[in-house]
């Protein structure tokens, strides 16, 4: 019955509770005010090359809108100011390139109109431009090392996303600092000229220039042949230097030949970019400063081929400290031909790991340290990039923690004390049993181990002694700690009787001692004396039957109209006891005793209510007995004594 | 009978506890109005007087002036999916804010090309705290024009829109779509900028597709001109605009059923009828008994 109402009250507790605790369901997101913070130093690099591009295309307005996005950005906040100045500047610097190609451009065209006044004015402030043009680029060459020190990038190792974003940082610097030094030299060569013209009035001859790249379309690393002609008219010039730039910064310096034309071949460098621009150039050098002026051609584009190559790796969701990690790949390339070998290496946190080469697929056991923190870690595989293979790159995450064994003991359901304990058992993981494990059993302050043999099982005796306490129970505690680096520490715990066996036979040994020594004196000791009564008016009519001591005091001495009183009373309270068979209870009054008593009393009810009154005044007042009071006490006595004496003889 | 005594004693502390459980006791789960922490949706309720509510009949039943937020965590059946292209051709505006659910299923049942695309959207540069947050800035200049200068989403998702819609927002050239969920970019996983808020007017309707619902929780829509953002969307709809947040399809904790449950009750108990036949029970109850005992007087006399 017990059992079925708990199963109903548990039931009903779980239905209720299902219906209202809060359950938390798998989130579609996260606080944002308790989200870590998580910088990409890569991410924020590979800005500072897209306002190098826009600084070279002298798009200041591209490099304003990323600066734009800087208070939006997931920068950390000591390097905030860094990228704004970066930005800042390079938006500068975009203006001031802009500004000079735009005057060298007014100043030839004001130079073939032969106004040398007017292209004097034009030309005016260049080299101040160029020199707060070079101040910018050392700002923003500044900011780009302190940015590559705030991310570490020398520690960084080579091949890694925030190296590689660095170099390409690096690269674009040196870009836009050989196009200052070629806007330098033009502004040189525009004022030599300019100078010339003032001077001796000549005047100068405009010049045009064409550029024809072949093939259309190159692979990476390939050269292409570049070539055109330089003519001032209808003449062809001979002997004059052309500049070839490459997506704006200059690349090489070719010479015009018989009839004009120039030729060159030019390496595209390996970069994986879908396209590359080129552009040829002149402008007058030595001699020819005075003569000609200078000239630059159309833009061509060339596309840049190159194989891609898609990397899939296959990792666990986890792994274990001390244990191998084991990772298959597969470099796929499409319909492209498969090189001979690719060079992979293999970052864990950032932090280069291994390197490897492969051709295709590969499968690889990456050693996890035994101080492998528990947590999720970042695993990547980077494919370096091989002629005109592009480089790939792909990353898994890895959880990595320990396994938790499993411990099967047998226990026994009680422990006697002080006696020794066996405990058995067996532990294992998903990988086994664990062989040589320590195991230790702890029971209260008693504690044992072993090692677990070759099949995972142990056996520890447990040697117990004496407590205090006699019976109760306690926590037993098995633990394993395995010397795998990947097992965890587990425990296991039960609960037991502990029975203090000495214990309990000592407490009762003493008990029953005590109990035996009280027996021995109590019938050594002599009876009370009983105290004859001196004063009449009845005889005791029932000796056997007991007044109760605390309410109605025994007379001692002399007795005095009180003692007569009370002694009256204690033998009618005797004979109502014996007549009603109502005990007087030690939490009863004399009064309650009496109502109890009355109703079985019959006539008699009234008097015993009475003479309870006058003993209540005389035990619980100042009053004192009186001669007439003693006198109604032996009267109403009397009644009871009668009744008593009448029922004797009737018997 | 001591059983029954039991039952009845577990019944008489349980219901009470557990009604003020459900009436006082706050949810903790994603997108309850109930809920006051990080991830509810009580300050935008609140806010903009928007009802969460799994009964949307008012609202279907008046299209126009109703704007309708589905955030479609659970699936549809083919009549839910009626109802919402009824509400649209009608005239209704309807904002699906979808991540990982079946937003799609509601957008194919409208006959749209727009599709959530489901992968995780990740900026490493332009982001709030980590590459999860995107800061969305590309805004369309209709709501630059609000003074929106930026959108701060949190785990979204993309849209892949072909087709004429209006698109309203777009993530920046350095976020990507996690395909591999890696945390990371990897060579074939594509960059952005991807579109992140689109609309297009269906029949006399219009359907604004934004593909991050938690634009909403307590936690993220003030942050950006989020606030400012819904408030636009909120405005779609012509004249005295009624905004509710469909709960239906909401996944929910078994104290949010309770809850939903104990509202109908209480929505149910708010009509005059109800009260009538409340206060007759009530009544009965308390007249049986004494009814009973005249009863029996009268047999004893």
């Amino acid at each position: 019955m017990k059992r079925a109402a708990r199963l109903i009250l548990l039931t009903m507790l779980a239905v209720v509770a299902a219906g209202v605790l809060p359950v938390s369901a798998a989130s579609p997101h996260e606080n944002p005010d308790t989200a870590p913070f998580v910088f990409d130093g890569a991410a924020v690099l590979g800005k500072y090359s897209e306002a190098l591009d826009a600084v070279l295309q002298k798009d200041s307005a591209a490099v304003e809108s990323l600066q734009g996005q800087v208070p939006l950005a997931n920068i950390p906040t000591d390097l905030r100011d860094t990228v704004d100045m970066f930005l800042s500047s390079g938006r500068s610097l975009a203006q001031i390139v802009f500004q000079i190609t735009a005057k060298l451009d007014k100043s030839r065209e004001l130079m073939g109109q032969f106004r040398p006044d007017d292209a004097q004015k034009a030309a005016e402030g260049m080299q101040e431009d160029l020199a707060e043009a070079r101040s910018h680029l050392g700002v923003m060459e500044d900011k780009a090392q302190r940015t590559g020190q705030r991310w570490r990038v020398d520690s960084a190792t080579q091949g890694s996303a925030l190296r590689l974003a660095y170099s390409e940082v690096m690269y674009r610097l040196a870009r836009v600092r050989a196009l200052l030094d070629l806007l330098g030299e033009i502004s040189q060569s525009t004022g030599l000229q300019i100078g010339k013209l003032t001077g001796e009035g000549l005047t100068l001859r405009p010049t045009s220039l064409t550029l024809r790249v072949e093939p259309g379309a190159a692979f990476v690393g390939d050269t292409v042949s570049v070539q055109g002609t330089l003519r001032s008219g209808a003449t062809n010039l001979v002997g004059k230097q052309v500049t070839i730039l490459l997506d704006g910064s200059p690349a090489m310096v070719v010479s015009t030949s018989n009839g004009g034309g120039y030729r060159g071949r030019i390496q595209l460098p390996y970069r994986y970019v879908p396209e590359m621009n080129l552009q040829a150039i002149y402008y007058p050098r030595g001699n020819d400063i005075g003569t000609y002026l200078g000239s630059s051609s159309p833009e061509v584009a060339i596309s840049v081929l190159y194989f891609n190559t898609q990397l899939t790796l296959d990792v666990p969701q986890g792994g274990n400290p001390g244990r191998n990690l084991k990772v298959n790949g597969l470099l796929y390339y499409g319909h492209n031909m498969v090189p001979e070998s690719r060079n992979v290496s293999i970052y864990w946190d950032g932090a280069l790991f291994g390197e490897m080469t492969t051709r295709e697929t590969f499968s690889v056991d990456l050693p996890l340290p035994a101080d492998t923190s528990l947590a999720r870690h970042q695993l990547m595989f980077s494919v370096s990039p091989q002629g005109k293979y592009a480089p790939t790159q792909a990353s898994a995450e890895v959880e990595v923690s320990k396994i938790v064994p499993t411990i099967v003991m047998d226990t026994p359901t009680a422990v006697l004390l002080p006696l020794t304990q066996y405990i058995t058992g067996r532990i294992y993981s998903p990988l086994g049993p664990l062989q040589d494990t320590a195991v230790t059993a702890a029971l209260g302050d008693w504690e044992t181990s072993s090692p677990t043999s070759d099949d995972g099982s142990f056996r520890l005796s447990l040697r117990t002694g004496l407590v205090l306490s006699l019976v109760g129970t306690q926590k037993l505690v098995v633990t394993a700690s395995p010397s795998e680096p990947w097992h965890e520490s587990a425990s296991a715990s039960a609960s037991l009787l502990v029975v203090n066996f000495a214990g309990i036979s000592l407490v009762f040994f003493l008990l029953m001692a005590a109990a035996a020594f009280g027996a021995v004196r109590l019938r050594k000791r002599p009876l009370p004396a009983v105290q004859p009564v001196a004063v009449t008016p009845v005889a005791v009519a029932a000796a056997d039957v007991s007044a109760p001591e605390p309410i109605v005091p025994e007379a001692q001495g002399t007795r005095s109209h009180r003692d007569v009183m009370l002694g009256l009373y204690r033998r009618t309270l005797q004979f109502v006891q014996r007549v009603t068979s109502v005990v007087l209870r030690p939490s009863h009054t004399l009064r309650e005793y009496a109502d109890d008593c009355a109703p079985r009393l019959g006539p008699l009810g009234g008097r015993f209510r009475e003479f309870t009154l006058m003993i209540e005044r005389l035990l619980y007042s100042r009053h004192g007995a009186a001669e007439p009071e003693v006198l109604r006490a032996g009267d109403l006595n009397k009644g009871f004594t009668d009744r008593e004496d009448g029922g004797r003889e009737n018997t | 009978m001591r059983i029954l005594r039991l039952v009845a004693l577990s019944v008489a502390v349980i219901l009470p506890v557990s009604w003020l459980s459900i009436v006082f006791y706050p949810s903790a789960q994603d997108f309850m109005k109930t809920n006051p922490f990080w991830n509810g949706v009580r300050d935008f309720s609140n806010r903009y007087q928007a009802e969460v509510t799994s009964t949307l009949d008012k609202y279907l039943a008046e299209p126009k002036g109703s704007v309708l937020i589905e955030i479609p965590y659970v699936p549809y059946d083919s009549q839910q999916l009626q109802q919402l292209v009824a509400f649209v051709g009608a005239g209704g505006t309807l904002v699906v804010m979808d991540d990982f659910g079946y937003g799609n299923q509601v957008l194919q049942a409208l006959g749209s090309d727009m599709e959530f695309s489901g992968a995780p959207l990740l900026d490493p540069y332009l982001s709030y705290r980590n590459l999860r947050f995107p800061q969305i800035a590309d805004l369309a200049p209709e709501l630059k024009g609000l003074g929106i200068d930026h959108l701060t989403l949190n785990n979204a998702t993309a849209l892949n829109v072909r087709g004429p819609y209006q698109i309203l927002a777009q993530s920046s050239d350095t976020s990507f779509l996690d395909t591999n969920n890696s945390a990371t970019w990897d060579e074939w996983e594509r960059k952005g900028p991807f579109t992140v808020v689109a609309s297009t007017r269906v029949a006399n309707g219009t359907v604004v597709a934004v593909s991050d619902p938690s634009i909403l929780i307590n936690s993220m829509v003030e942050r950006g001109d989020n606030g400012t953002f819904m408030k636009w969307a909120m405005g779609l709809a012509a004249g005295n605009t009624r905004v509710a947040i469909d709960a239906s399809h909401l996944t929910k904790a078994p104290l949010d059923r309770s809850k939903e449950t104990w509202g109908t009750v209480r929505e149910r108990l708010d009509s005059p009828y109800s009260q009538v036949l409340l206060v007759g029970a009530i009544m009965s109850l308390t007249l049986i008994p004494m009814w009973r005992k005249g009863a029996n007087f009268d047999q004893g006399q």
